[in-house]
């Protein structure tokens, strides 16, 4: 019976293995294998973790650096918390004893059969601080090897942690019976170009790692659902009243999960004919039932434009994790896994929460797929993200509303949605954080920013707005072959910033050096504007004339077949940032002329003489450079009418009066 | 009395002094005008000869907005996209009553916002007065007699009223959101943690009309009385309204549902009407400014009305006093 009993079980193994194994082309650097239990009560999570590292480099290594991540939430001197602090929020500072999270690495040995069979690394175990002097942060620590791991070998390490989660912290945590578990084990760094890429946790960064495999079994309470990265392969329930769950998948970089009694679950398949078959599991809150088909909509979509505009998801499950209301873990990316959210009332017709769907499904390509440093680069998952998740909403549903939340408090809020005001999504971002473009240059590291805002608005706003400006001018079609270039020749790798221009120059007309300099290295901001427009009669000729040997006098009155007009239009640049800009002129006869200036001077004037005033003129008329921080600015018309002025006018008086007698209300 | 007899009678004694209601119009019309030609010139400016324009005359483009709010100052902050929604303004100007955040659209809005509240309590007086000479027919000369003559009593009265209001903002409603935080802090449900932030939001909309409507009541009381200290009479006002508090509460709301209905109407007409075309603005206009005079006719309403209403009581426990 025991023989038929193993062979069943190896045959579900093969099944399950069947099943997570996909045809992915990546370097698997860092594997782990974890065993992890759960107790609700105390809030920690006990596990041992078999990681397989090999040495990616052609170095020789004899230092071993790890993330302990949720160190950040262990005292309020770690990094994380002193620039919360120094930024302003110091929520922290409230959590009792209960709250507070750590990161316990209770062992860490060579295993046996490996380099170091047996090997105790604790006794070189060291906390270290690479970014900052700060000798109190324990998010990232080393240990040194006996000998050094040679290129292309392999070491593998058993380590026994401990994670106590702490209450709502950013992306990570407990709520009561609500868990959500990330950032959560000893994680190994990423050697890269020579040394080690281990940066401490930081409040305005994110995460870095390697790609493998990861076999994680999770022991929780047995009426808890779970949910987590990559695809369940087994479930057991135990005898002492819990269940465990065993997940795996191959190639991801990160390994997420969560566990709740109440979650509702829901699965959907999203297929299409054009790329692989993807499960989507939905784990929601009860309230949120209405939302289920938003969510699979937002994510199928995600799947459908970013699959066919850059690389096709490769991985057979998504799971959509629809987190606890007031966990602080919403909206954010893992592989295989991302958390979005929803309010229990939404203003109709507005994108909300479709987008944020969009934009954390969005993850899975910058940044699950494209694993560019996150630490380092924010704009290469963040920018590209918001580009493509605007481009995505657009394909999908077209405008978003503009909304207001009224009589709004946490927890509260009556949203009003405007039908007479759409919003274009790739404004959104834009707009926010325009003005705080001049702060920073995009090149630095995520804690490197002047302010969470800059840092904000340089990955985000800034990175898509560089990324649809390219497109505006480089032409939608020419820039897809770079997009998909680029995703395709960078899927399971690391790209930096100079890859993705590298891949610009490569297909673009001329290099753009000239433009990524300014954008990348450089805090100015574009702005052109046409200041000017005016038009008059050509001057008469009046006066004495020369013709041929004689003198003729003119008096001005002299009849012409038409009247002709002297029309000027006057261009500025007002920003610092110079690029070549497409120029619309429109005569009242419809005639248009398109010019283009190649925007290096302060000013520019155009003359022209025609037979007919000029109507309008519009600096890049097509809206190609959305980098142009005021568009308002770009057209003109040369004379002034007043309907819209009066329409808002009006308005703001009705309101104006209503307002008033509001006022009398207290009389 | 009952309820709907107040309610009919207050209706007829708007109707009967229908002429009140312009002249209040008027005053709102003229002081909201001072501050909408500034804000015309400006938006002018702003889009006049901009291409933006051709946008705004369809729609609020969001993106002129979000430009243009960079460079405002002072009231031109208050342009924002719920202008562009019928229950737009109306939602904003509630948020405002429950929240008494009077600062909140810049100190020029506030500055007119109080100075209508003198001109509305100066012309309360006038109000109030001309219902309670129910036999001389409606002068405007004794209007503007009367509003001059209860202006000092009217003023304390407001005074009093600003202080309970001060409170109200200050310590009342923080303390029953203060509350509800701390208990739903931990709760699991944002739907269960919404309906009670409502229920605090209904308690303090409770609270704000209760006091408005001891206000009106003591308003009344100084008139018909003929008495000479406010304070008194908000003391009497508070006993009269506890006293017949389903009566009062009951025509205090009902009024209110009424203003309610034409805040529902007038609202979805706006939003079938979007004024692209100058015919079409012309008929936003009127339907907008309609509404305004209806506003200020309910308005009146509620004090013929609860006048009803405390006559009819008076005169039953004269009766009474006499058998």
């Amino acid at each position: 019976m025991k023989q038929h009993l193993f062979f069943i079980l190896f045959f579900i193994l093969i099944i399950a293995g069947i099943t997570v194994a996909g045809d992915y082309n990546c370097e698997k650097v860092a594997s782990y294998t974890m065993n992890v239990s759960l107790d609700p009560e105390t809030k920690i999570v006990t596990g041992k973790e078999i990681l397989t590292w090999k040495n990616p480099s052609d170095k020789p290594i004899s230092e071993m650096y790890f993330h302990a991540y949720l160190n950040a939430f262990k005292n309020s001197s770690s990094t994380f918390s002193k620039e919360s602090y120094l930024g302003g929020s110091s929520s922290f500072l409230k959590r009792g004893k209960k709250e507070w999270g750590y990161l316990d690495v209770k062992s860490i040995k060579g295993q046996s059969g490996g380099l170091f069979t047996g090997v105790d690394f604790k006794k070189s175990f060291e906390y270290v601080h690479p970014d900052d002097d700060n000798a109190d942060d324990e998010t990232v620590f080393k240990i040194t090897l006996p000998a050094p791991v040679p290129p292309g070998k392999t070491v593998a390490f058993e380590i026994e942690f401990e994670s106590k989660l702490p209450a709502k912290a950013p992306r990570t945590g407990f709520k009561n019976n609500y868990f959500f578990v990330a950032q959560w084990f000893p994680k190994v760094g990423v050697f890269i170009n020579g040394k080690w890429n281990c940066h401490q946790f930081h409040r305005s960064s994110e995460f870095f790692a390697d790609y493998g495999d990861y076999d994680v079994s999770i022991t929780v309470p047995k009426e808890y659902v779970v949910g987590a990265s990559g695809v369940m392969t087994d479930s057991t329930q135990n005898e002492n009243g819990t269940a465990t769950y065993r997940f795996q998948q191959e190639c991801i970089h990160d390994f997420a999960w969560t566990a709740y009694r109440d979650y509702r679950v829901a699965t959907r398949m999203f297929e299409s004919s054009e790329l692989p078959k993807v499960k989507m599991r939905l784990l929601y809150q009860p309230t949120h039932k209405k939302y289920v088909n938003d969510f699979f909509d937002a994510t199928a979509n995600t799947l459908k434009h970013y699959g066919l505009w850059y690389i096709p998801y490769p991985y057979p499950q998504i799971t959509i994790i629809d987190a606890a209301y007031r966990s602080s873990a919403g909206g954010m990316e893992y592989p295989t896994l991302f958390t979005s959210g929803a309010r229990w009332l939404s203003a109709p017709g507005t994108l909300w929460q479709r987008g944020l769907t969009m934009h954390e499904c969005g993850h899975q390509f910058w940044y699950g797929l494209v694993g560019d440093n996150e630490f380092e680069n924010a704009w290469m998952d963040e920018g590209f993200n918001s580009y493509s998740d605007a481009r995505c909403l657009i394909a999908s549903y077209g405008n978003d509303l503009a909304s207001e939340t009224y009589l709004s408090r946490d927890g509260f809020g009556i949203p009003v949605s405007f039908p007479q005001a759409p919003v274009d999504p790739r404004l959104k971002r834009i707009k926010r954080y325009g003005r705080t473009f001049r702060l920073d240059p995009m090149k630095k590291f995520d804690w490197q920013f002047a302010s969470h805002e800059s840092y904000r608005a340089n990955a985000y706003g800034k990175g898509s707005a560089m990324l649809w400006t390219l497109e505006g001018f480089l032409g939608e079609e020419l820039f897809s072959k770079i997009m998909k270039t680029y995703a395709t020749r960078f899927e399971f790798k690391h790209p930096v910033p100079q890859d993705f221009f590298d891949v610009v120059n490569e297909f673009a007309p001329q290099p753009m050096d000239w433009f990524f300099n300014q954008m990348f290295n450089g805090s100015g901001v574009l702005d052109y504007a046409v200041t000017k427009v005016s038009s008059q009669p050509v001057l008469k000729e009046k006066g004495f004339y020369t013709k041929g040997d004689k003198k003729e006098y003119r008096s001005g009155n002299e009849k012409k077949k038409t009247e002709e007009f002297e029309s000027t239009v006057l261009l500025q640049r007002l920003g610092d940032v110079k690029m070549p800009v497409d120029v619309r002129i429109t005569f009242e006869t419809g005639e248009t002329v398109d010019q283009v200036w190649d925007g290096k001077e302060l000013s520019k004037t155009l003359r022209f003489v025609r037979n007919s005033k000029i109507l309008r003129a519009d600096i890049d008329p097509e809206r190609k450079l959305f980098l142009d921080i005021n568009y308002i600015n770009n057209g003109l018309f040369r004379q002034k009418s007043s309907f819209a002025a009066l329409r808002w006018a009006n308005n703001w008086l009705y309101w104006l009066q209503h307002l008033l007698e509001v006022a009398a209300f207290f009389s | 009395m009952n309820i709907m007899k107040a309610f009919r009678r207050g209706y007829s004694l708007v109707n009967e002094n229908i002429k009140m209601v312009p002249i209040i119009y008027i005053v709102n019309l003229a002081v909201a005008t001072i501050l909408a030609i500034p804000m015309f010139v400006t938006l002018n400016n702003s889009i006049g000869a901009r291409a933006v324009r051709e946008k705004m005359m369809q729609s609020f483009d969001y993106d002129w907005w979000t430009t243009f709010r960079l460079g405002a100052n002072s009231f031109e902050k208050t342009i924002r996209p719920s202008l562009s929604s019928g229950f737009g303004s109306l939602f904003d100007n509630l948020q405002l009553l429950l929240t008494g955040k009077f600062n909140s659209f810049g100190i020029w809005i506030l500055v007119f916002g109080v100075t209508y509240l003198l001109l509305a309590a100066f012309m309360n007086g006038g109000v109030i007065g001309i219902y309670a000479d129910e036999k001389r027919s409606f002068s405007v000369s004794r209007f503007f007699s009367n509003s001059g003559f209860y202006f000092h009593h009217f003023f304390a009265l407001l005074f009093a009223v600003a202080i309970l209001f001060f409170i109200v903002y200050k310590f009342i409603s923080p303390a029953i959101f203060g509350i509800i935080n701390a208990f739903s802090q931990n709760w699991m449900s944002d739907r269960a943690v919404w309906f009670v932030n409502l229920g605090g939001y209904l308690v303090l909309l409770f609270i704000v009309a209760f006091i408005n409507m001891i206000f009106d009541y003591a308003k009344i009381i100084l008139v018909v009385e003929k008495k000479k200290s406010s304070w008194l009479c908000i003391w009497l006002a508070m006993k009269f309204a506890v006293k017949h508090f389903t009566k009062t509460i009951g025509l205090y709301f009902l009024l209110a549902a009424v203003g309610l209905g034409l805040v529902l109407v007038f609202g979805l007409l706006q939003i079938w009407i979007q004024p692209t075309q100058i015919v079409l603005l012309v008929i936003v206009i009127t339907i907008q400014q309609i509404f305004i005079f209806l506003k200020i006719g309910l308005r009146l309403d509620f004090y013929g009305a609860q006048m009803a209403l405390y006559r009819q009581d008076q005169s039953t426990v004269r009766k009474l006093r006499k058998v």
